[in-house]
């Protein structure tokens, strides 16, 4: 089993997104085949206080919240690689999950009638794999930490 | 009151009754039991404090059993107590008198779920009078498909994926051999090791196989 440190997760940096959005446009289509920004599981946001971009993305928490306040155990951490996972077959829809992630990533599909997130598309995140930039990269959460540590400053 | 704690007061009051306690985080605890368990542990868990307050029920529909989870917010501590209740059956008691707001949730999922509660009220809450669809109910669907399920069973009960027919036996008989050629199935002990590595490995739950009825709990 890997530990924590070694699991990989999604680090995005802001200084170099270029807000393409391009990455959201490659999340829908991996998940429902359309282009559709609204039916990506990552966002993008314009922060004009710093004029910077901002990404709202799973950050497979080491202690999810979503994971502790779902009912009937359809969001389950998964040991092994790390990834916070919705079991659609088990979710009741009860949007717990979408009240209680602080970075508000979980959201309630109408039409699937379940609440749906990051499923870090098994190991081959497609907004890293399309993102020209290279402001979203797969790494290991210990490397991930540090770099935020730098990026932001904490 | 602490996850942890609360499990051990649970395990002590249960004792056997308590088939598995997990507590995946600090505040959080589940309980499974046996369906006919249930009053024994929903008292325990009322009883733990008082504080301890019946929240809701959640039912998940499985597609061979239909999952309960009854939360009690024990002191800050959600304490989930689980069953499962096979759809052969669809049956459970009802536990309104030890938790009076329960018997608006149990209505709720007799109308959505068609989940019968002994000892509740008739009178239906969600859905009008003279509707008797269940809206939730998902059809009795294990996790094999169609073209699968014959195998499955003769894999069970031969320990062969083609188990061997009358007119094959016929057909060794004439030319002198013995009837059932030496594989598995002629060992009642090679039968009973598969089927016990098929329980080990999660296979019969996974697959709905009823080990009693000796076939698959659908077809």
């Amino acid at each position: 089993m890997a530990g924590t440190k070694e699991q990989l997760v999604l680090l995005y940096d802001p200084a170099r997104c270029t807000g393409c959005r391009y990455c959201e446009l490659a999340c829908s289509y991996k998940h429902y085949g359309v282009l559709d920004f609204g039916k990506a599981r990552r966002h993008v946001i314009f922060d004009p206080e710093h004029v910077l971009f901002e990404a709202v993305q799973c950050g497979h928490c080491e202690e999810p919240v979503c994971a502790s306040v779902c009912p009937t155990e359809a969001l389950k951490k998964d040991e092994e690689t790390g990834w916070v996972l919705i079991n659609p077959m088990r979710c009741i829809g009860c949007r717990s999950c979408v009240v209680s992630c602080p970075a508000g990533v979980p959201w309630f599909d109408e039409e699937l009638k379940v609440a749906v997130k990051c499923d870090f598309c098994d190991g081959d995140p497609w907004c890293a794999k399309y993102c020209s930039a290279q402001a979203i990269q797969v790494m290991p959460r210990e490397e991930a930490l540090e770099l935020m540590r730098r990026i932001y400053g904490v | 009151m602490r996850a942890e704690e609360v499990a051990g007061k649970l395990r002590e009051a249960l004792g056997p009754k308590a088939l598995r306690l997990e507590t995946p985080t600090e505040r959080r605890v589940f309980l499974t039991v046996a369906v006919e368990d249930l009053e024994d542990a929903v008292r325990a868990v009322l009883g733990l404090s008082r504080e301890a307050r019946f929240m809701t029920i959640s039912a998940v529909d499985e597609g061979l059993d239909l999952e309960l989870l009854y939360h009690v917010d024990v002191g800050g501590t959600v304490v989930t107590v689980r069953i499962k209740v096979p759809k052969e059956e669809m049956e459970v008691l009802d536990i309104s008198h030890l938790a009076p707001a329960a018997e608006f949730i149990e209505r709720e999922i007799r109308d959505l779920f068609g989940l019968e509660f002994v000892g509740l009220k008739p009178e239906k809450l969600y859905t009008p009078e003279g509707y008797e669809e269940k809206p939730l109910k998902k059809p009795m669907e294990g996790a094999l498909p169609p073209q699968a399920r014959p195998m499955a069973e003769a894999l069970m009960g031969s320990a062969c994926s083609v188990s061997v027919s009358r007119a094959v036996m016929r057909k060794r008989q004439d030319l002198g051999l013995p009837a059932m050629p030496p594989m598995a199935m002629a060992k009642p002990e090679a039968l009973e090791e598969v089927r016990s590595l098929a329980e080990e490995v999660g296979f019969t739950e996974r697959a709905g196989y009823d080990l009693e009825k000796k076939r698959l709990r659908y077809r």
